[in-house]
């Protein structure tokens, strides 16, 4: 029981200190790309403005709705199945890789719903657009999970994590890397982290939603692409495995803030999406073709080698 | 895709190189060259007596009509008596140094008036010369 609690409580942590250094590292690197201060409050740099940041919100407003609290439970609730090391999971299951994505597209939906809510029916509408445009986008992440599925063998992270010991899987699988990167870096484009986007959220948001509401939602736009970064480092770059002599948590925080960066200043350096135009065409263009060629790659090279002994 | 590596390198230098803007009250900037600030009026460096002469051709080009002086003759030779600019309505915009022929006034880099009162922006004649001192090229000064 006690371990359960300590196990809590190290999650909370880990979460809630990654949350507090990723909101400071967005406004800093956004601010600083641009030859710019960004946060000067709050003592040392600013490193106390997030806080800050945190009390304002709460001082406007502490009322939350139902899809509000939703979204807050599950942001926190989604990092229970998510080992972050070999014992630091709170719930087992054997296809766990199944259950994150479920847990994702649960937040995935709460967070629409929430940004779509409201009594002008022109916003109503949209939600539909929104939903759709979201969910086409995991096409090519389950395609190019798929093909990882089958070299790995198995659904539980734990295990793929333990198939890297020698390779990473990110030489065998390339292409899908590349196509879990995009949509990292499309979901920080559509839900905007250091500027709102204006497809993505509600018209009426900086009126209604300043107070607590606003402040799950920023939440939950961190975290889905904590979830994501994780989930990519899991899957593809070897996770908790030692590298040589350096410990393998440590190389997790690394990767994970490699990566974190990475796609900060690809969204600095992108222009902002403002048309669902440019969503279909990176989604159809690029990302589904360039998956299902992983999948069918990784078809073939299971056919060549089980059914004809080719390979 | 080519301006998207270059813009991510370009992000990515910037981190290291050290920010444009200042935090105003903590850090102080040197103010640019030929930037505009109060207008004063020029000593003659010998007799140290006012240049200007009164002839009023910087009050007639002001669009702005700040500019009010007052000129008497003395033995034969015109001599400026009063002269008063409203900071309140200037613009700054530099026209009176530009027609001035005896070029008489200046442009020094004193620029921040922040007052609570309104009288306070009505420069007379003695405060103009005394805006000497912000001839010079400095930092932000008061």
């Amino acid at each position: 029981m006690i371990t359960i609690f300590l196990k809590v409580i190290y999650i909370f942590l880990i979460v809630g200190i990654n949350l507090f250094i990723g909101s400071y590292v967005v406004n800093k690197l956004a601010a600083r790309s641009e030859h710019r201060r960004g946060f000067t409050a709050g003592r040392a740099g600013g490193f106390g403005y997030p806080v800050l940041k945190m009390f304002k919100y709460l001082e406007k407003d502490t009322k939350l709705t139902i899809w509000e609290f939703l979204l807050l439970f599950f942001s926190f609730f989604i990092w229970a199945i998510i080992p972050f090391s070999p014992w630091l999971v709170l719930i087992r299951f054997d296809a766990d890789l199944v259950i994150a994505l479920l847990f994702y597209i649960i937040l995935l939906f709460l967070f629409l719903v929430n940004s779509s809510r409201s009594s002008y029916g022109m916003i109503f509408q949209n939600a539909s657009k929104k939903i759709l445009m979201t969910f086409t986008f995991l096409i090519p992440v389950f395609l190019s999970m798929a093909s990882l599925i089958l070299i790995n063998r198995t659904l539980t992270l734990k295990e793929i994590v333990g198939f890297q010991y020698q390779y990473w899987n990110i030489i065998y699988q390339p292409l899908g890397f590349i196509v879990f990167f995009t949509y990292a870096v499309v979901q920080v484009k559509m839900f905007g982290l250091s500027k709102t986007n204006i497809i993505f959220y509600n018209e009426n948001i900086e009126k209604e939603g300043s107070g607590f509401g606003w402040l799950t939602l920023r939440v939950a736009n961190y975290i889905m692409l904590f979830f994501i970064i994780v989930l990519m480092i899991i899957l593809y770059l070897a996770g908790w495995q030692n590298l040589y002599f350096i410990d393998g948590n440590i190389l997790f925080g690394l990767k994970f803030y490699i990566i974190f960066f990475i796609i900060l200043l690809l969204d600095r350096a992108t222009p902002a999406i403002s048309d669902y135009r440019y969503l279909v065409s990176i989604n159809w263009k690029f990302m589904i073709p360039l998956s299902a060629a992983n999948f069918l790659i990784t078809i073939l090279f299971f056919i060549l080698r089980n059914i004809y002994n080719l390979i | 895709m080519r301006p998207v590596i270059r813009d991510f390198f370009s992000g990515f230098g910037n981190l290291f190189r050290k920010p444009r803007t200042a935090v105003y009250p903590k850090e102080k900037i040197i103010i640019p060259d030929n930037s505009r600030g109060i207008p004063r009026l020029k000593l003659d460096l010998d007799s140290l007596e006012i240049i200007c002469n009164g002839c009023g051709d910087c009050a007639r080009i002001c669009p702005e009509h700040c500019i009010e002086l007052k000129k008497t003759v003395e033995d034969g030779k015109e001599i400026l008596e009063e002269f008063c600019i409203d900071l309140g309505k200037c613009i700054f915009c530099g026209n009176c140094i530009e027609f001035c022929t005896l070029s008489a006034i200046e442009m020094t880099y004193r620029h921040q008036l922040a007052d609570t009162n309104r009288d306070a922006f009505r420069y007379e004649k003695l405060d103009l010369i005394k805006q000497a001192d912000y001839q010079i090229r400095e930092f932000w000064t008061k």
